[in-house]
């Protein structure tokens, strides 16, 4: 399960650096064809993240990268035994956000069921879609706590949502760009992604702390879904 | 350990510097003499390629725009590249200290009659720019860019993580250690009528091909 929990991170981290690729903005105007929206079953991780980004390991070479593998592999696995009584859905809580922001703007919405063979764009979008849609709305959606790491700073909820819109006809990119909820390091001033501030209600001091109030971080973890999937939806204004 | 204490004050210094070379944020151009209309011959032209942004730098000496009834405000033309293929463009409204140029954009024809217009609420935060893409459509020919003087003063603030890294030496070989720690701020930044702007005309991507595979332009 470490090595597991390595390899996923690292898959993370290069995915999240093929996303951070220039955007693709939508124009209404030139897209007025474009009515009914099919939402694929977006794509979500195993469970969410508790991430420390910056730590004593990563001074210490590969074996400081495997003990922070293992320390963050227990700290994910306190986190989902904690918030395991909250009933706590991914998957209503981003379709439920962004069908409504969708259907707010004039768009016809259906859901499209679809396995991933991976947590990635899908590669092919369905050809024979009945009731049809006129564009497919891929979302893949990393989420969590994260830390800055040592130095007193707390956990808070992060979602990274990488969105792309995709013409049914023609499989042309209308849209294809990345929302950080609470980007830490790096993304924090990347041009590339929108970025939203956290929501300063929701912090925890310790990992302890985090899942000794599981009801709170699930709020705060679905407040920065809702965020990030609405403004997925702001993007298709 | 004291070496750490002084690489550290030294990069504080550094970062504290940078932020205060820079001029405010211009909130109040009352006293400027402004056109009724823009002047499009000093239209910055666009060119059709990846990565090739024009850079406009808006502070007080920038042309002034006050349409009869409206409030002033700074503003830049853009001359649209000709293409008979679609692209995109992109314009991007960067930090310039702790202010932010306010932009709302003005699609115009080849005479200067308003097209359509792009208000500020499009732009989003992008870390410390504000930016906003879309299509032309034909008729467009040029793009003016204009500060908003109704959200011009505007305070945007955020909480941002930030990772840090510090050399450390180790023994007396030169070796160096690097010690990782993180550490937040609270971002504020205002609107304003001056900044930098950074207009981009790029190609659309090819559609996703037979493959399955998105395919770059």
């Amino acid at each position: 399960m470490r090595c597991v929990r390595v390899l996923i991170a690292a898959f993370a981290a290069a995915f999240l650096a093929g996303c951070a690729a220039k955007p693709v903005p939508y124009d209404r105007t030139t897209s007025a064809d474009i009515k009914t929206i099919g939402i694929v079953t977006p794509s979500y991780p195993e469970g969410p993240y508790v991430v420390l980004a910056s730590s004593v390991g990563q001074s210490l070479g590969l074996i400081g990268a495997l003990v922070d593998a293992g320390l963050q592999a227990d700290r994910e696995s306190r986190f989902k035994k904690a918030i395991a009584p909250q009933n706590f859905s991914v998957n209503d809580t981003c379709l439920s956000e962004l069908k409504a922001r969708l259907e707010e703007q004039g768009y016809t919405v259906l859901m499209v069921p679809q396995t991933r063979p991976k947590q990635d764009f899908l590669e092919k979008y369905p050809t024979d879609q009945e009731p049809k849609v006129d564009a497919y709305l891929d979302v893949v959606v990393n989420y969590g706590y994260i830390s800055a790491g040592i130095g007193a700073t707390p956990y808070r909820p992060t979602v990274f949502a990488s969105a792309r819109l995709v013409k049914a006809s023609d499989s042309s990119v209308l849209m294809k760009d990345l929302v950080i909820y609470n980007p830490v390091g790096p993304y924090g001033v990347n041009q590339q992604a929108v970025t939203i501030p956290p929501d300063p209600a929701y912090s925890f001091p310790t990992i302890d702390k985090l899942v000794a109030d599981p009801g709170t971080a699930v709020k705060g973890m679905q407040l920065a879904l809702q965020e990030s999937v609405k403004t997925v939806g702001q993007l298709l204004k | 350990m004291q070496s750490k204490h002084v690489i550290a004050s030294v990069v504080a210094l550094l970062a504290g510097a940078c932020v205060t070379d820079q001029p405010p944020p211009l909130l109040t151009i009352t006293e400027r003499a402004c056109e009724a209309t823009p002047d499009l011959s000093a239209a910055h032209p666009l060119v059709l390629k990846a990565d090739s942004p024009v850079k406009v730098t808006m502070d007080f000496g920038t042309a002034c725009l006050q349409p009869a009834g409206e409030a002033r405000r700074l503003y830049a033309v853009f001359r649209l590249p000709a293409s008979s293929e679609p692209f995109s463009l992109s314009v991007t409204s960067e930090a310039r200290g702790l202010g932010v140029f306010a932009p709302y954009l003005l699609l115009l024809d080849e005479t200067g009659a308003q097209r359509r217009a792009i208000s500020h609420d499009r732009f989003l935060f992008r870390g410390n720019t504000l930016q906003a893409g879309f299509r032309p459509q034909p008729g467009e020919t040029y793009l003016l860019v204009a500060s908003d003087p109704d959200v011009v003063g505007q305070k945007t603030k955020g909480i941002v993580g930030n990772t840090n890294m510090a050399a450390v030496p180790v023994g007396t070989g030169g070796g160096m250690m690097y010690i990782y720690s993180g550490s937040e701020t609270t971002r504020s930044i205002t609107r304003a009528h001056s900044g930098i702007i950074s207009v981009s005309a790029d190609p659309l991507p090819k559609p996703i091909s037979a493959e399955g595979k998105a395919t770059a332009p």
